[in-house]
């Protein structure tokens, strides 16, 4: 039995969109993604299980170039001359199914392992190693596109482990050592997503709450985190989609020995555009870039970067 | 290709009690008053069918080649639509287009809801009792066509045919969520 092209693509429309979503392999952020057939695909857990899939594995790489940097009153600056800063990440991605009744639940888990070159003040270092584990569960209770007017609901949580290493313990003057926060987090978040047509539509908000640590003898609190998502992805012929992608994050000032510190809060704004594209039923690529838009006040405490980041993923069903 | 059974243990028989005093009319005309006219056939086949699933239209294939062979040896193939924006018209047309058999509608998602069809592709074979002989995918291929698939649906048949029990009685659907609501 040979395979049989939609009735509704003509050759020349589905050899463009194809293009496209192969073009759009080098616009995806993690955060989105979605398959033509078959629903939801794309946020919050970079390795999200689609609506059959059991259990997948993933690699993920993930590149970044700092063009500039918000300061602590929402100031926007580029790097001074001399001064640069490439983040890199790859990740190991494993993502299951739960079994019988909980079928609508899956679990991740990602280990990454970060690297950053630095130069700043004359100097310039590179470093790097394990970064902060993450564990992530999913459930949906509604998926996309089951009911014409309530959205695919789903319930999201997270625990990241601080498996990296913390900024004081990095050692170098520009710290490159550094891949982790230090600190237990843990998150929670509910997400909507419906279907139109072609088009998925993608909403989540997450809050996250950091565990106390104590670096260099004084003990240390983030704020509490919160991320709102919006996603549209356009499903492609044979499984390939495009997707567009903001998000917003938001923290609170940290605690720095029982006292708040001011303006320590941070505020990341991040714009993505991405892809997935399909070469079997098991294998499949996403990948895209993503960036913070160097707006004044709309970033605060945090770099601006450029990332590009591509995920090869195997998934069972 | 993957086993994509769930159990190959016989599923929890839902038998002519369980299904609902429901007729369907397709787009033909024929009505099939469920579960009376199961008895009729020697076998029913009820494929659960979506317009905008891709998968199911490259299972059309597939779903005709069931048809033309097990048609004749009494198995009556039903396509069903029970997604809540079909219309009479629409399958209709998409039936003439597509090559498809006629196709039934079923409002309010009745024999959806009975058979536990969430999406399209999703397949029941009953018995002139109407027991549930097979549940489950039409084979293993979700959205493309592959020639070592396991034909699910195929073997169901002609195991029932033989007299004897499917070897696989419960399969994985791969198709799109059904919209019943």
């Amino acid at each position: 039995m040979r395979p049989r092209s939609s009735k509704s693509s003509s050759p020349r429309v589905a050899a463009f969109a194809y293009g496209l979503a192969v073009a759009a392999l080098v616009l995806v952020p993690r955060e989105a993604a979605a398959q033509a057939c078959c629903a939801g695909s794309g946020a919050v857990t970079p390795g999200r299980l689609g609506m059959h899939e059991d259990a997948l594995v993933a690699l993920q790489a993930r590149a970044a170039h700092v063009f500039g940097s918000f300061d602590g009153y929402g100031n926007y600056a580029t790097p001074r001359s001399g001064d640069s800063e490439q983040d890199f990440e790859q990740g190991a991605i494993g993502a299951l199914r739960l079994p019988g009744v909980a079928s609508r639940g899956q679990l991740a888990l990602l280990v990454p392992l970060v690297e950053t070159r630095r130069s700043a003040k004359g100097l310039s270092e590179s470093g790097g190693g394990l970064g902060d584990a993450n564990f992530s569960g999913r459930y949906d209770f509604l998926y996309a596109g089951q009911n014409r007017y309530v959205p695919g609901i789903a319930f999201l949580a997270g625990l990241t482990f601080p498996t990296g290493r913390p900024p004081e313990d990095a050692g170098r003057p520009l710290a490159t050592a550094a891949t982790g926060i230090g600190a237990f987090q843990g998150n929670v978040g509910l997400s909507a997503e419906q279907l139109f047509g072609s088009f998925l539509v993608t909403a989540y908000g997450i809050v996250a709450k950091r565990a106390a640590r104590t670096a260099n003898g004084v003990s240390t609190t983030l704020g509490t985190q919160w991320t709102a998502l919006l996603a549209v992805a356009y499903s492609l012929p044979r499984d390939c989609a495009v997707a567009v992608s903001g998000s917003y994050t938001g923290e609170g000032n940290a605690e720095v020995g029982g006292v708040e510190a001011s303006r320590s809060s941070r505020r990341i704004p991040i714009l993505g555009v991405s892809g997935v594209v399909p070469l079997s039923d098991h294998f499949r690529f996403q990948g895209g870039f993503s960036g913070n838009p160097p707006i004044p006040e709309l970033g605060k405490n945090q770099i601006a970067t450029l990332a590009f980041s591509i995920t090869g993923l195997y998934a069972w069903y | 290709m993957y086993p994509l059974v769930t159990s190959c243990a016989a599923p929890a028989a839902k038998t002519a009690a369980a299904l609902p005093a429901v007729t369907l009319v397709d787009t033909a005309g024929q009505r099939t008053a469920f579960p009376d006219d199961l008895a009729r056939a020697r076998l029913t086949v009820i494929v659960f069918y979506a317009d905008h699933c891709p998968c199911f239209r490259v299972h059309e294939e597939r779903i005709r080649e069931i048809v033309r062979v097990y048609g004749p040896q009494g198995v009556k193939v039903l396509v069903v639509d029970s997604e809540v924006s079909a219309t009479p018209a629409g399958d209709a047309q998409a039936a003439s287009e597509r090559g498809l058999p006629a196709i039934a509608l079923d409002p309010g998602a009745r024999l959806a809801d009975a058979l536990d069809a969430e999406y399209a592709t999703y397949t029941v074979v009953l018995d002139g009792a109407g027991k549930v002989r097979y549940r489950g995918g039409i084979d293993t291929d979700k959205n493309v066509l592959h020639d070592d698939a396991s034909p699910f649906l195929k073997d169901a048949l002609d195991d029932l045919l033989a007299g004897r029990d499917p070897r696989v009685s419960e399969g994985k659907a791969l198709g799109c969520a059904l919209q019943k609501r």
